[in-house]
């Protein structure tokens, strides 16, 4: 077996090279390492891109019915206001007597009711009237610009005055409980 | 020797191949990172003006909002009016009613009718008339008995009205109100 005579001088040049070596191995990787990420948020900003493009035709497309959203919310807005107060509530139910021609004798608010996102007034409503208009009255609550939900009801009538109905109303309003 | 030369060789080819990959992958690097830069940008002005021109989408989020809790407030309401014009349209002229009133009969809400008639034919015609209405479920006689006739009235009777399954109150998603029928 023949031996390899290996100088000095060339083992230090062999192992300056090996060194080298490894430190571009090691760059190279590096290098890789980087550029694969890059390749990864790439792709990830990519998709994000293509989703806020999506979501922007959304808003421009939305934009173009903006009034009529807006007067959605309002109407909303109406229906179950944000404002605690019962002073609005009462100015309704009060337009409302007026309209049907009723003769209003009570119209008191109870305690709040604390629900899951809302706030319930219990409302007594107490009025005389003609049949068909509390028929009406009655529609109205339940269909108007400001829904009421009727718990109790009562009505009775009184022989000397046939076409006068004596009605008693237990109604719940609402009033949006989320904080500006 | 000729194995040394070999190890040379490979070394030296190595050594090649990672200074031509090297700058290769550095050129597509910045490429990459030049592109990736851009739409950062473009996706941070999107942002912008979608945080700017948000009025609409949050008008929606907030009608979708408010449409919940109207609904969910109102829950399974009855139309009362409906209830009420039936009850009137029905009613045979020789039949008065006295009292109408909301009642709970093993937690379910009743109407209660007290009346009076000018015969108790006159309520059975009466209960006929509202059995045909398909508003409600079933009506329950409580009562009807002789009295003494005032103003041709000889007969006073009481009523069970029993609804039935209570609609839950439904806003139409387009904006004005509706019923779902479901």
């Amino acid at each position: 077996m023949k031996r390899i005579q290996i100088s000095p001088r060339d083992l230090v040049l062999a192992s300056v090279f090996a060194v080298g070596l490894l430190v571009f191995i090691f760059l190279a990787i590096n290098q890789w390492t980087q550029f694969t990420l890059a390749i990864g948020d790439l792709r990830l900003e990519e998709e994000r891109s293509k989703t806020l493009a999506m979501d922007k035709e959304y808003l421009i497309r939305l934009g173009e019915k903006e009034d009529a959203l807006l007067e959605q919310m309002i109407s909303l807005e109406e229906m179950m206001p944000a404002e605690a107060g019962t002073s609005k509530l009462i100015n309704y139910l009060n337009e409302l007597l007026v309209k049907g021609n009723f003769h209003a004798l009570q119209l008191d608010t109870h305690e709040f009711i604390k629900e899951d996102g809302y706030y319930a007034i219990p409302i007594k409503i107490v009025f005389e009237g003609e049949y068909e208009k509390i028929i009406l009255f009655l529609k109205e609550l339940r269909f108007g610009s400001r829904p009421f939900k009727i718990t109790e009801l009562y009505m009775d009538r009184n022989d000397s005055l046939p076409s006068k109905v004596h009605c008693e109303i237990l109604a719940h309003g609402f009033v949006d409980s989320k904080e500006k | 020797m000729r194995r040394y030369k070999f190890y040379l060789a490979t070394f030296i080819l190595l050594l090649m191949g990672v200074i031509i990959i090297l700058p290769i992958v550095g050129i597509y690097s910045i490429k990459v990172n030049t592109r990736l830069h851009a739409i950062k940008n473009r996706n941070k002005a999107i942002e912008a003006y979608i945080q700017e021109n948000n009025i609409p989408l949050k008008a929606l989020e907030n009608i979708n909002r408010l449409e919940t809790l109207v609904e969910k407030a109102m829950d399974k309401t009855q139309d009362w009016g409906q209830y009420i014009m039936i009850l009137g349209e029905s009613r045979p002229n020789e039949v008065i009613i006295d009292i109408i009133k909301t009642g709970l009969e093993e937690d379910e809400t009743v109407l209660t009718i007290d009346g009076r008639a000018q015969s108790q034919g006159a309520v059975t015609a009466y209960i006929a008339e509202l059995e045909k209405s398909d508003a409600l479920e079933s009506i329950k006689c409580n009562y009807v008995r002789q009295i003494a006739s005032q103003g041709g009235y000889s007969a006073e009777f009481q009523l069970i009205i029993y609804m039935g399954q209570v609609e839950q109150f439904m806003l139409d998603r387009g904006g004005a109100y509706e019923e779902n029928t479901n």
